[in-house]
């Protein structure tokens, strides 16, 4: 081609289609640039905009943390509350993460693992060695199991992690049936979701259009149900692979509406847009700040901040996008 | 205008010089023939001649073509090999390449490569090169008094094990060849009836056989295995079974309360923090309820129960690098250290850390580096254990250290060293 060219043109010639051909590739080189890269920038950007902030350890005032269970941010309060279950207690932090107060209700707490707070004021705390869930009312003092009376079950309830949605219905993970328990405001129970893809039920939240995320470990799925409790989509898989989950524990619904999912094994926080694409991920196994060992529970409040339960370094850590 | 033929000219001697000196090469490459320096292999590797005797051989080694898988100077690899004998071998056989990049289930010495461990790479007496015919090549590895009991299955007696099992890959786990309840039925070929009558009225024919028989061998008639669930050992199947049905084989109740009505104790074990608990009955998960080879009427043996769900348990269990594990990793005792159904301590342990491991370790409990709530890890300040140094699944570092104990592992807390 290039000595045809330079026998009808000359060498002028042939510089000049070199220079209009190069100009052509760098055009092309541009356009895909500007089709490709914005898929990818997005992810790289949010990666990078994502900060270790802060961890809570041990403190004079509490001591050190047992086996930590879960841990609920009150936006109405601005509180932390964490479920230190084998200390059989409840441990609030303020805004600022300072240690504000401890709540045991006279010793009355058997291994709570995780807690919720509604608007009422009310606390729930799920103990699954009673199976039962604590609804603590500290305007009245009162303590009582929420009632599981009328529910049928295949397997004696088994509750799990905790949930609440913005109309104040609670949401109870139940492993040995498989499936959420959905309690209304007064605590009358309103309907179950079974949930297909369950092996190794572990975790469930709500987000504010009132759609239901599940996460199960075994079959390493997340499953998005609507309001009526119909499943609308399901994605994941266990492997090794980019985007896989090794042992998936956590999930939580950040204030952009991606998903995230707290991986125990990979020490790492996955992110997947709501049509279940991998997008990035964050944090490493390490015992430093800002790295995790055996994390175990994930929660994300409305400010962005990330709360990461991290059972092998005994540490609540904070990070924020 | 001469100069121009004459450039031309000589362009033409150019290529034709150079299209003569390429066809020599070409010819000197074809006609090589290595034979005659191979040939100098045999006189010093003179034991080697007797293997052409045999009536399979290598076709490399027919062909004296030594220097097909070994470099006569120098090699990283043993016996002078060019390569690692697993990428050796798929370099010319390429079935077996492609088989190994395909999912399912895979002899383990086919999947590390080490074909040798079956095969004999110059020849062999007996067919694919293998190192010995029939189950006497299978007993090399596996223990042939697993296979030898009072009863036993005739393809097992008659040495026949290929009659069920696949020798590199299967889609069917313990590489069996179909489906077990399919396999089983190509031989054993009863009418539904009387499958039904033998069990009692049971309709067993879509149920795995294997759950209850064994396939190799036991002492007990029928094969069934040994270990006995009790009201199946007592034949009281509608202790747990509603009679017997036409089409379906059905449970008095879809839920572990069936098997806690006998062992009540074990329902508390489930209700702690970490728990195994699943849906409907959720202990056949891991046991069977009719008879089994192991003491607790485990399924499998315990790590291959585990790693049913724990896969990427089993990914670092199987993964070479991490080839210092502690002594019950190694065995595949998961439960001397974990609670199977549940547990109110972090990994699913028996106890706190430390107590776990000097309950055996009992010099560390006196004299180690210090451990415990008043010894603290400056990385995530929290109590130094045991497990803060050693990770017992597995490491690359001796004793099971999570780093090298002659330089990383000090450093990670003791600064400035």
């Amino acid at each position: 081609m290039l000595i045809l060219v330079r026998f009808s043109d000359g060498w002028r010639g042939m510089v000049k289609k070199q220079m209009v051909r190069k100009q052509i590739y760098v055009a092309m080189f541009v356009l895909m640039a500007l089709l490709v890269l914005p898929k990818y920038s997005l992810g790289w950007q949010k990666k990078e905009r994502i900060k270790y902030v802060f961890s809570i350890t041990r403190g004079k005032d509490f001591g050190s943390f047992g086996l930590l269970g879960s841990v609920f941010f009150s936006e109405q309060k601005q509180r932390l509350y964490v479920a230190d279950a084998t200390n059989n207690r409840i441990l609030s932090f303020g805004a600022d993460f300072n240690f504000l107060a401890e709540f045991n209700a006279d010793g009355a707490l058997s291994y709570p693992v995780s807690i919720v707070r509604d608007k009422r004021g009310r606390l729930f705390l799920s103990e699954p060695s009673r199976g039962q869930v604590l609804v603590v009312s500290l305007v009245k003092h009162a303590i009582s199991p929420l009632d599981f009376s009328g529910i049928p079950s295949e397997n004696n309830i088994y509750p799990g992690n905790l949930a609440i949605d913005v109309s104040g219905k609670l949401y109870v993970v139940d492993k040995a049936n498989q499936r959420i328990l959905i309690f209304d405001a007064d605590l009358k129970f309103k309907k179950q979701i079974l949930v297909k893809y369950g092996r190794g039920l572990e975790d469930v939240k709500v987000d504010d259009n009132g759609f239901v995320y599940t996460l199960s470990t075994v079959d390493g799925k997340i499953c998005i149900f609507d309001k009526e409790g119909k499943l609308v989509f399901s994605f994941g898989k266990r492997g090794n692979g980019h985007g896989e989950f090794l042992f998936p524990v956590s999930l939580a619904i950040g204030p952009d509406g991606l998903i995230y999912v707290l991986d125990r094994h990979k020490s790492k926080v996955m992110v997947f847009n709501k049509k279940g694409q991998f997008m990035f991920e964050f944090s490493e196994f390490g015992w430093r700040e800002g790295r995790l060992y055996l994390p175990s529970y994930l929660y994300i409040n409305r400010a962005g901040q990330i709360f990461i339960v991290d059972q092998g370094n005994n540490r609540i850590s904070i990070f924020q996008e | 205008m001469r100069v121009r033929s004459c450039f031309k000219l000589f362009l033409i001697l150019a290529m034709l010089i150079w299209i003569n000196a390429m066809m020599s090469v070409w010819g000197w490459a074809q006609n090589f023939n290595p034979v005659g320096n191979v040939k100098k292999c045999l006189t010093c590797h003179s034991e080697l001649k007797k293997e052409f005797s045999k009536k399979i051989i290598h076709k490399p080694f027919k062909d004296l073509k030594c220097t097909y898988c070994h470099n006569p100077h120098a090699a990283k690899h043993g016996h002078l090999l060019k390569e690692d004998v697993g990428i050796l071998c798929t370099r010319c056989h390429k079935n077996e390449r492609q088989t190994i990049k395909m999912r399912g289930y895979f002899h383990p010495p086919f999947k590390e490569g080490q074909c040798l461990k079956c095969h004999n790479p110059h020849a062999s007496s007996s067919s694919h090169l293998l190192k010995a015919q029939g189950e006497r090549l299978c007993f090399a590895c596996h223990v042939k008094k697993q296979f030898t009991k009072k009863y036993q299955h005739i393809p097992v007696k008659n040495g026949r094990c290929l009659s069920c099992h696949d020798v590199h890959r299967s889609e069917h786990e313990s590489l069996l060849k179909r489906e077990p309840k399919i396999l089983c039925m190509s031989c054993h070929s009863y009418s539904y009836a009387r499958l039904q009558k033998i069990h009692f009225g049971y309709p067993v024919q879509n149920k795995d056989c294997t759950s209850c028989h064994n396939p190799h061998s036991t002492k007990r008639r029928h094969l069934i295995r040994p270990i006995l669930h009790k009201p199946f050992e007592k034949r009281q199947c509608t202790t747990c079974h509603k009679r017997p049905q036409f089409k379906t084989v059905a449970l008095k109740k879809n839920s572990a309360s069936i098997c806690f009505q006998c062992h009540p104790d074990k329902r508390k074990d489930f209700y702690k923090i970490n728990s195994h608990i699943g849906s409907g009955v959720f202990c056949l998960n891991c046991h069977d309820p009719h008879a089994s080879n192991a003491k607790k009427l485990e399924k499998q043996n315990e790590a291959k129960n585990c790693f049913h769900c724990h896969e990427d348990s089993e990914r670092d269990f199987f993964n070479k690098t991490n080839k210092y594990k502690h002594p019950l990793v190694k065995e595949g005792k998961c439960s001397v250290c974990h609670s199977p159904h549940g547990s109110n301590y972090r990994l699913f342990f028996e106890g706190g850390d430390i107590k776990m491991c000097t309950r055996c370790h009992k010099r560390q409990a006196r004299f180690t580096h210090p451990i415990g709530k008043d010894a603290i890890d400056p990385r995530s300040k929290r109590a130094i254990s045991c497990i803060t140094c050693h990770e017992l699944m597995g490491t690359p570092y001796q004793f099971s250290l999570r780093f090298d104990r002659k330089k990383d592992l000090c450093i990670q807390c003791h600064k400035g060293y």
